[in-house]
């Protein structure tokens, strides 16, 4: 799919949205507020025929949190996507679905999903367009069913239809509008307010400890080639030696090979972003480290050799994981903790979006003022 | 309206009638008071040759509002034409008031006007848009082919069939120079199906029983054309993406099931029913294809280059023999074809490309 051309400067978007009637509070900022990006990024990313639009991601925010969709009308996006989590679940294998079963995987963090790839922990679904149809139709997540019943449940309601059509022209609400709007609100789920992008950009009063600055060193030279760049991931697919053996076939565990039937992708799993990593506990696919410490003990002493284990665990006579002595552990733990992003988790934008004063509609006609269009002055990245 | 076309029409005959008069005056001849009187014979040919053109532009009428329902023009162009043929009309109904006021020479003058704007449209019909007729019909060997029903198998199998199901696409017309043209909105769902529940929706939703195998394109581009391409599956940007609409493409068709979804695809085609086994008991088979890997694509050249424009339109007659599913594969020992067997599904999808061959082209005019 081609990206790029597509993609939108978000600015742009909120001047479009704030000249809407009754959009900018009388308070606002003269200057459009800029998205924040990481450092290196101009843009962010979009299929041509889905460019952010503030009324598409109104609609898709509105979706991600409304129970409607689900077969009971109890269960959410959001319900597994929860946003002081980062997006995902505090627990290893989920029940909040709507038949209360345990899921197979944890829950995702849902972070800078613009430039993400291949998506679910093994790449099988290639788009957020797409991907909504698996949680929407999977009976332990939302049980829908009956999408067309759904649809037209949601075509029934004049304040939705009327956001539909806002988003996406006349005619009744579609699924491939439903699913694009829900691929637009995901897409702005941008994180970049972290303390290390405060300090990345140069930004007066950010600073790292000397500490936090030695774990930042070790993660650019020990993690990668995995979690690298500034996403903290390479978007690509390891087995960073969790277990020794896989299913076969189709089955769950057998991690990316599952979707691509090659023996050499048995056991590899999408490299997840170390951003938030503080609040999106516990970890791995299937949720097996509680907590952080857990994990690095893993990379410490915990990889299993497997076939397929990524050789950037191997090491010369020496059994396979990462060198961290005890002094360098804590310096890593304490950067990770410096990724987490307190505006990301509690920006209201990204929320449930706020109940209508007048009897008008279910979001706030006050127009959307999504994704963390918040003007930082734009310092000199540091090299 | 139809007050209005009447007094726009009369007025419009009155001002030709003047026109004609001044023109024949013009000649310093004798005005249609005076005009010689036609023989009963001559004045009769005048009259065929009236209801000649009447019933050419009668055609010509139908074949506009065809090509509308066709959808083939924009609103505009059949607005353009529309009137087009209200004024040939408008035309031939003063050549008869004409011919009641033995006015030969505005006679003859109406009917040439006429001729000439019949020639026009009939030449602007022709450079636009025609019709294909694609028709895959499905055989098992020399048999037709029909659910439940025994066949055998090359490989001498015992084959009973509950449904079959495959998504044609991406029809392209090729030219002289090679080169092709892609049919919009190209994605058809072709199956021999029973009623069955739809996936994804809760019951009473049924997909009604089905037997597909004619796909009707109406906005065909003008061209002389050698050959026909089409592909079996859906490529990659709508597979790929779930959210695209284009043609019949649809999720809630069984044809895009659950266990697909962690592939985001489509599934491309679907061969179920029975097999007879060693011991003489029946047991299912299903082979579904349904990865990028197994999109193909199937070309057939014409015996004769063929010509398409609106009044000439192309019937390509295929056989799809689903004898050639079975040339390779046995569902004695490859019951189920699915996401996790790609050789089998590699296979198939050969097969599917392969079974097409071509019976006939008809190219009729319209
Ligand atoms: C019942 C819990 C649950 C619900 C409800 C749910 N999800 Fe998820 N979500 C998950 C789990 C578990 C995964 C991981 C699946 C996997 O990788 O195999 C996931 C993965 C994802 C991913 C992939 C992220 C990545 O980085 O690869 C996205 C995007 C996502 N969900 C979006 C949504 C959207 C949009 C909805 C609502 C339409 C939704 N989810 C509803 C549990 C849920
Ligand atoms: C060979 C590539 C590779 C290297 C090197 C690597 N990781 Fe990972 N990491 C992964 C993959 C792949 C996963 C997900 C594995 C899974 O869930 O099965 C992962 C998961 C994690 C997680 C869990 C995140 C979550 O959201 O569940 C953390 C935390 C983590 N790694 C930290 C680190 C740190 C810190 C280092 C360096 C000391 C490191 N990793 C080195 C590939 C790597």
């Amino acid at each position: 799919m081609s990206r790029g051309s597509g993609s939108l400067v978000l600015g742009l978007l909120w001047i479009a949205c704030g000249g809407s009637p009754g959009g900018a509070p009388p308070d606002a900022p003269e200057q459009p507020p800029a998205l924040v990006l990481p450092v290196g990024f101009s843009s962010l990313p979009a299929p041509e025929d889905n460019p952010l639009t503030p009324e598409g991601v109104a609609l898709g925010r509105w979706l991600f949190h409304s129970p409607r969709l689900s077969g009971n009308g109890q269960v959410s996006c959001a319900s597994c996507h929860a946003q002081a989590h980062a997006f995902s679940v505090p627990e290893a294998l989920t029940t909040r679905g709507v038949s209360g079963r345990p899921l197979v995987r944890h829950a995702p963090t849902l972070i800078n999903l613009a430039w993400a790839e291949g998506l679910f922990w093994d790449g099988g679904a290639r788009n957020l367009e797409s991907l909504s149809l698996a949680p929407l139709t999977h009976p332990d997540e939302m049980g829908q069913s009956n999408l067309a019943a759904m649809l037209e449940d949601l075509a029934q309601d004049a304040s939705v239809a009327r956001q539909f059509e806002a988003a996406f022209g006349d005619g009744p609400p579609t699924l491939g509008h439903l699913l694009r709007a829900l691929a637009q609100y995901q897409r702005t789920l941008v994180s970049a307010r972290s303390r290390y992008d405060a300090w990345r950009r140069g930004e007066p009063g950010a600073l790292l400890t000397a500490h936090e600055r030695r774990g930042l060193d070790l993660v650019r030279t020990r993690c990668t080639p995995c979690h690298d760049g500034e996403l903290f991931t390479d978007n690509a697919f390891h087995n960073n030696g969790l277990d020794a053996r896989f299913g076969e076939g189709e089955d769950e565990s057998r991690g990316r090979g599952r979707v691509t039937l090659r023996e050499e992708d048995t056991g590899r799993y999408k490299t997840p972003t170390l951003r938030n990593v503080a609040v999106s506990a516990p970890y791995m696919h299937d949720g097996r480290f509680a907590t952080l410490e857990d994990t690095l003990r893993h990379y410490r002493q915990g990889v299993v050799p497997s076939p397929t284990l990524d050789t950037a665990l191997l090491r010369e006579g020496e059994a396979a994981g990462i060198a961290l002595n005890d002094a360098e552990a804590s310096a890593v733990l304490a950067f990770l903790h410096t990724l987490t992003d307190a505006t990301f988790l509690s920006d209201a934008t990204f929320g449930p979006p706020p109940m209508s004063e007048d009897a008008d509609g279910p979001w706030s006609r006050a127009g959307p003022d999504f994704a963390g269009i918040r003007r930082l002055p734009v310092a000199r990245p540091r090299p | 309206m139809p007050q209005n076309s009447v007094l726009s029409r009369a007025a419009r005959a009155l001002l030709l009638v003047s026109l004609s008069l001044g023109f024949l005056n013009a000649c310093g001849d004798n005005g249609p008071s005076e005009s010689p009187s036609l023989s009963a014979e001559e004045r009769q040919q005048l009259e065929q040759r009236i209801a000649a053109l009447e019933a050419d532009v009668t055609r010509l009428q139908a074949q506009v509002a065809q090509q509308q329902q066709d959808q083939g023009r924009t609103e505009q162009e059949n607005t353009a034409l529309a009137a087009q043929v209200e004024t040939l009309r408008t035309q031939l109904a003063e050549a008869r008031e004409l011919l009641d006021s033995q006015d030969w020479d505005g006679v003859l003058v109406r009917l040439d006007e006429a001729r000439g704007e019949v020639e026009r449209l009939k030449a602007l019909l022709q450079t636009t848009e025609g019709r294909l007729s694609l028709v895959a019909a499905l055989r098992f060997g020399d048999a037709p082919f029909a659910l439940d029903q025994p066949f055998t198998t090359a490989r001498g199998d015992t084959v009973q069939f509950s449904e079959l199901r495959y998504w044609l696409t991406n029809v392209k017309l090729r030219k002289q120079d090679g080169t092709t043209v892609a049919l919009a909105h190209s994605y058809h769902l072709m199956d021999v199906m029973k009623a069955q529940d739809v996936e994804g929706t809760a019951s009473p939703t049924v997909l009604p029983a089905r037997r597909r195998e004619q796909v009707d394109v109406a906005a065909v581009p003008a061209g002389t054309y050698t050959g026909i391409e089409f592909s079996v599956g859906v490529d990659p940007a709508y597979n790929d993406d779930m959210s695209r609409q284009a043609g019949e493409l649809h999720v809630l068709t069984n044809m895009a099931s659950i266990s697909w979804m962690w592939f985001t695809s489509y599934i491309f085609t679907k061969t179920k029913g029975q097999y007879v086994t060693a011991d003489g008991g029946a047991a299912p088979f299903a082979w579904e294809t349904g990865t990028n890997a197994d999109y193909r694509t199937v070309s057939q050249t014409f015996a004769a280059p063929v010509t398409v424009h609106s009044q000439k339109q192309l019937t390509v007659r295929l056989r799809a023999d689903v004898a050639a599913l079975f040339s390779t594969l046995s569902p004695r020992t490859t019951p189920t074809i699915n996401a996790s067997d790609a050789a089998s599904r590699s296979t198939l999808s050969n097969a599917f490309q392969s079974m097409f061959s071509l019976e006939a082209v008809e190219n009729p005019d319209r």
